[in-house]
């Protein structure tokens, strides 16, 4: 799968977030995404899946070739593509265990996921992502902690094997463990068949995931692109350097959190 | 078989017909003697307006009962047995009026446990000499019941009711497996008139389930009454679902009382009737007493649904919860009206009340009025109510992870209604799951061009 992002520009209540964003990603390649609030990588995110409350003003999304901007947000996921939210969403009533196994059904196909099975296969991610098994009959992220929630968007995109994800600042608000089991969670994903856009705010999950290429996002535009060595620029250098390179201003909990980031390595 | 019919189009003459029903019956003294007092209230009393609060919002005017006819067919003998289903300890069946079968298990009627058509109970001569003991129970509980009725739907109902079924548990008798309770409605300017009396004594428990089906087409008016007795330290879980068709109309009104320590967990399903109107009255009659009252609704194209709650508290340190869930679609429009009473003796009342509601599309409508009355201040009560539309975000959230727009729809609001649903039977959950399935797409089906985004 290849997913081409072309001179993309998006508002919401006619404010301008996304003003030409040009990227495109390769299957078997995991792109990192960064930058300082506000600079519109949600916003991607959210375009990318056709959030309501974004207008596409100009640009497309290409995958394999197609315009998925005209598609609906199901059938962009049916096509393969996971985004793991940022802000989880609460679904009381609907237990995991048929959530996913629906979802599952609906993109992976109803002759892929068997009861049995489908059930053995969810208890298995679960381990893996160091949840306990009574998770399968809790409503879905409804009275999860934090860090439980972002846990449970990997284990969906575990279950649910897409082509493409797009990781929408899933290492936030996250302990060093919680980290480490989210990075693993990814990197399982990870192969040739397998596409991904991390977004992030730091560089620390960036240790474990060792992304292929790195990307700096700032009002709206993706202003600079790299490998890994970006990455260790920005670590030796900080968000100092970007700001006398690109002019990026940092707001003070930004600045805060980063110097606090780069003390903690 | 004999048939009591009041010919259609002519003048609803209740005191000739209950008469002749009254003769047709052969009941025992005191039953003729309560419906006679009931008849009484009956004439004097108008069909509900909207001058009275709680009818306010829900219009009987436009109804002319005297098109409707009432039928009876009076039982010969015992109604007819049938086996007790898995997984249950009892089943009644009535079809449009008539008991077509009633089964108890064989260890419950070994252990003085009564589960018998009302026909065949109140029949003179026909009911089995130990049933007799039971009659007093009922007669209490229905005259506890008219004293608190206010309406003359309700006298309608003991004046002229023609079938029914009660259930007695002696003390210390615990039901495990749920009883069930049908009533299939047929036929065409109809109306069904049955009476449910549930009596549990001290430390006894059971469940029961109740079940108004009927055809997919006529006009069948169903006025039911409903009255439980929780005795001290009983526990009684009572479900009810009504899914009568959009010509049907019905009229549901239900009391309880609670002894202490006893509780009854009380759930009520409404889908069916152009028109349901739905009461249940409880009270909290035992210190330290516990009822829970839960609703689920959903009424869809022009359905009127009314579901008045009471929790009226008259003993110290009693607990009620009432938790009513409603969704509308289409032109429908729901009523909810919940009332908090505490009486002054009632201290260290704990008393909730919450309803919520989703309105799927312009054009439909919810109206929430809980209300307190409260006489004391030793207590706490609060009540909530909240009205919106589907979450936008959890919509977005389902569509993300390949839901269609009407699957991500159904599978929030079954999420919305789960709390309920999960306590009912499984067979039940099944049937309750579909029918809200069925709703939510049939908007989807109906007009394509409806779909969200």
């Amino acid at each position: 799968m290849k997913l081409e992002i072309k001179d993309l520009k998006a508002q919401i209540d006619g404010t301008p977030i996304l003003n030409g964003v040009d990227l495109t990603v390769e299957e078997g390649r995991i792109h990192a995404l960064m930058g300082p609030n506000g600079s519109g990588k949600s916003t991607l995110a959210n375009v990318l899946f056709g959030h309501p409350s974004y207008e596409v003003t100009g640009g497309e999304v290409l995958v394999d070739g197609q315009n998925i901007l005209e598609m609906e947000t199901h059938e962009r996921a049916q096509l393969g593509l996971f985004l793991a939210f940022q802000y989880p969403v609460e679904v009381p009533g609907v237990t995991v265990g048929r959530f996913l196994k629906r979802a599952s059904e609906i993109v992976r196909g109803e002759d892929q996921v068997k009861g049995a099975g489908f059930i053995k296969e969810l208890r298995k991610n679960l381990e893996f992502m160091g949840m306990d098994q009574g998770f399968i009959n809790r409503y879905l992220n409804d009275g999860f902690s934090g860090g439980e929630k972002k846990r449970m968007e990997i284990l969906q995109m575990l279950t649910l094997k897409p082509r493409f994800a797009v990781l929408d600042e899933t290492d936030s608000g996250l302990d060093i463990d919680a980290l480490r089991i989210v990075a693993n969670g990814l990197n399982r994903m990870r192969g040739p068949e397998f596409g991904a856009v991390v977004i992030t705010h730091y560089q620390r999950i960036l240790d474990y995931i060792k992304p292929d290429y790195v990307h700096i996002m700032y009002g709206g535009r993706i202003i600079t692109s790299g490998g890994k060595e970006l990455v260790e620029t920005l670590e030796a250098q900080g968000y100092e350097w970007l700001r006398k390179e690109y002019g990026i201003e940092l707001d003070e909990e930004e600045e805060a959190a980063y110097e606090h980031g780069s003390e903690a390595r | 078989m004999s048939t009591v019919d009041v010919e259609r189009n002519q003048e609803y003459n209740a005191t000739e017909d209950l008469d002749r029903l009254v003769g047709e019956m052969q009941e025992v003294e005191w039953a003729g003697k309560l419906r006679r007092e009931a008849l009484a209230y009956f004439s004097k009393k108008g069909w509900p307006t909207r001058e009275e609060e709680e009818w306010r919002r829900t219009d009987v005017s436009s109804y002319d009962f005297s098109d409707y006819s009432l039928t009876c067919a009076p039982e010969e003998g015992a109604p007819p047995a049938v086996e007790v289903p898995e997984e249950s300890a009892g089943v009644v069946r009535f079809e449009s009026g008539r008991c077509v079968g009633l089964g108890l298990s064989e260890e419950l009627s070994g252990r003085g446990v009564y589960f018998g058509s009302l026909q065949h109970l109140l029949g003179t001569g026909r009911s089995a000499p130990e049933a007799e003991r039971v009659h007093q129970k009922v007669e209490k509980a229905w005259r506890a019941g008219f004293a608190r009725a206010d309406n003359r739907f309700q006298a309608w109902n003991l004046a002229g009711f023609t079938h029914g079924v009660v259930l007695h548990i002696p003390s210390g008798v615990r039901i495990e497996e749920p009883i069930y309770i049908d009533f299939y409605e047929s036929g065409d300017q109809r109306v069904s008139i049955p009476r449910v009396a549930m009596i549990l004594e001290q430390g006894a428990e059971a469940t029961v389930v109740q079940a108004i089906r009927g055809a997919e087409e006529g006009e069948v008016i169903y006025n039911e009454s409903v009255d439980i007795h929780v005795g001290q330290n009983a526990h009684l879980r009572y479900l009810t679902m009504q899914n009568l068709n959009l010509d049907a109309s019905f009229f549901g009104f239900g009391s309880g009382s609670i002894a202490k320590d006893g509780s009854l967990q009380h759930y009520i399903c409404s889908f069916g009737g152009m028109l349901a109107k739905n009461r249940f009255d409880c009270t909290l009659d035992g210190e330290g007493s516990l009822v829970r009252l839960n609703g689920l609704y959903f009424p869809y194209e022009d359905q009127h649904m009314d579901l008045r709650t009471v929790q009226h508290h008259r003993a110290p340190h009693a607990e009620s919860r009432t938790y009513y869930k409603g969704a509308q679609r289409d032109e429908a429009h729901s009523v909810y009206q919940g009332l908090i009473e505490v009486a002054h003796e009632a201290v260290q009342t704990d008393a909730f009340l919450e309803n919520k509601n989703i309105i799927l599309n312009d054009g439909a409508r919810a109206d929430s009025i809980p209300t307190l009355n409260i006489e004391t201040d030793d207590v706490q009560c609060s009540h909530g109510s909240s009205t919106g539309k589907i979450d936008r975000t959890q919509l977005f959230y389902l569509k993300a992870r390949g839901y269609p727009p009407a699957e991500a729809e159904e599978m929030l609001l079954q999420g919305f209604f789960e709390d309920i649903i999960h306590h009912a039977p499984e067979r039940l959950q099944d049937e309750l799951r579909g029918l809200i399935r069925a709703r939510v797409l049939a908007a989807y089906e109906s007009d394509d061009d409806s779909e969200d985004e």
